[in-house]
């Protein structure tokens, strides 16, 4: 693969020192040497905060490549600082550490990030809820955030099944994550070896959110019912940000998605 | 003069008294062919997970190691009694060294108190514990390299690995997808590092098997 994409947003004028004055929760130093610590401290804040357990190793995860981003292709080493609010946690990693102290040549250096596909930030994209890259002179910022639950007690996970139409509706209320994927692929895997030639709704309108692992587990389940050539899948109702974080992450093509179960009923039961 | 053979061990079955009786007379017969044969010496290997079935039992393992010893002494045998750390105890583990004259740990490729990453005999492969990054990039080169070089289908013990990082998924992952035709990589994963080998597209590819304790 030649092409680079190559992400620098220069004279932008929001670089590291222009953010809303609120004092971060956490401001860390790293090198190669602190990884380990810095993942450790990362987690304990993400926990904290209120990100459930799959959600605090997909924010561990971001973080993590972020750093060793700057650690290998910036100035070797960085600072993190994470803040959080009320509905998301967000973490930028500064390339170089972008202080008074150091702002020689690395920081010019790192002022031109080169985001290859081999170098994390693809998967930061695909685990996260917002991701950016900004470079100006001072350096290079990259952030990441990782949206909160809502404070009232979420819907308990559930899963219901119904046929219409020779089709089967699958209806997800909740969090599809690391303690329910499980539970959401079994349930699949029983539709699909049940029935050759499976038409499948996925009734997302009670679906509040996903992490890392209920995201593998929706592209396993499309994988599945792949191999069926005569099976299909559509994804209804799916909420608008979620959708959008389907495409963000690049993964939006390998679904077929439909507005309402009418629609997906429509489009799996009409000839052709 | 070296001469390799592989022999068919005695097969342990429903017989408990007679199990351990028949393998030292297999190992003594072994020995006079040797001798007659004119070879200066033999070398067994044994793996030893027969213990773990449940018609003979770790219970007759420190019977057979002191008859294993004591046929030994004096002889130009060495035999080599491989015990696979995850499946046996650390007890049983301490009790049957005292029989061993010397004791070799699995080819270990890294250890330290964050990462362990070693050889899986059974089933063939190699084992990650811990946690992993891209700094530790150079022993799991070299642990897949040998692995590759089994026979036959490898596995990835991930199951106690906490944290892998996307450089390191992404070597596990290239190297299962050199594999030649018809050879299979199985990912043994727990369900909180499966999602990244998902996201790297490892859920759909030929020669390799996602598991994990979610699946059934």
């Amino acid at each position: 693969m030649t092409d680079r994409a190559r992400m620098e947003v220069a004279g932008s004028g929001q670089g590291a020192a222009a953010r809303d004055g609120e004092p971060p929760a956490l401001d860390q130093a790293f090198d190669g040497d602190s990884l380990f610590a810095l993942r450790a401290t990362v987690a304990a804040h993400g926990s904290r905060a209120g990100l459930s357990e799959g959600r605090t190793r997909d924010l561990v995860l971001a973080v993590h490549e972020l750093a060793a981003n700057a650690v290998r292709h910036g100035a070797g080493q960085g600072r993190l600082r994470l803040w959080t609010a009320p509905d998301r946690v967000r973490c930028e990693v500064i390339d170089g550490g972008a202080d008074a102290e150091s702002p020689g040549a690395e920081a010019a250096d790192a002022a031109l990030w080169h985001v290859e596909p081999g170098h994390g930030l693809w998967l930061v994209r695909r685990i996260a809820d917002g991701a950016s890259v900004q470079s100006d002179p001072s350096g290079t910022v990259a952030a990441v955030s990782f949206r909160l639950g809502t404070p009232r007690r979420p819907a308990p996970f559930r899963l219901d099944r119904r046929a219409e139409g020779g089709c089967t509706i699958l209806t997800v209320t909740g969090q599809l994550d690391l303690g329910s994927s499980g539970e959401f692929g079994a349930a699949v895997g029983e539709l699909i070896a049940a029935a050759p030639g499976l038409r499948l709704v996925l009734d997302m309108s009670a679906l509040t959110w996903w992490d890392s692992s209920g995201l593998a587990a929706l592209i396993t389940a499309q994988q599945r019912i792949s191999h069926d050539r005569s099976a299909r899948m559509i994804v209804a109702c799916l909420p608008g940000p979620l959708a959008g974080r389907l495409r963000e992450a690049g993964l939006a093509s390998q679904f077929t998605l439909a507005d309402s179960t009418a629609a997906a009923l429509t489009a799996l039961t009409s000839p052709g | 003069m070296i001469g390799v053979r592989q022999v068919p061990g005695p097969r342990y079955g429903l017989d408990r008294s007679a199990d351990h009786g028949r393998a030292m007379g297999w190992l003594t017969a072994q020995m006079a062919a040797c001798r007659q044969e004119g070879f200066p010496g033999l070398r067994v290997a044994v793996d030893m997970s027969w213990a773990l079935r449940p018609v003979t039992g770790v219970e007759q393992l420190p019977e057979f190691e002191e008859g294993v010893a004591a046929a030994l002494a004096g002889s130009t045998v060495s035999v080599l009694c491989q015990y696979d750390r995850e499946r046996f105890d650390p007890v049983t583990l301490a009790t049957v060294s005292a029989f061993h004259t010397r004791s070799v740990a699995a080819a270990t490729y890294h250890a330290d108190a964050t990462l362990r990453i070693c050889r899986q005999y059974a089933p063939p492969g190699i084992r990650l514990a811990g946690e992993i990054d891209y700094q530790h990039a150079e022993p799991l080169a070299l642990a897949l390299t040998e692995a590759i070089r089994f026979d036959g289908d490898i596995t990835v013990n991930m199951t106690a690995l906490a944290f892998i990082d996307g450089s390191c998924a992404r070597m596990i992952v290239d190297a299962a997808r050199g594999l030649a035709e018809g050879r299979t990589v199985v990912l043994h994963c727990n369900p909180g590092i499966k999602a990244t080998f998902v996201l790297l597209g490892a859920g759909d590819m030929a020669g390799v098997k996602l598991v994990s304790e979610h699946d059934r």
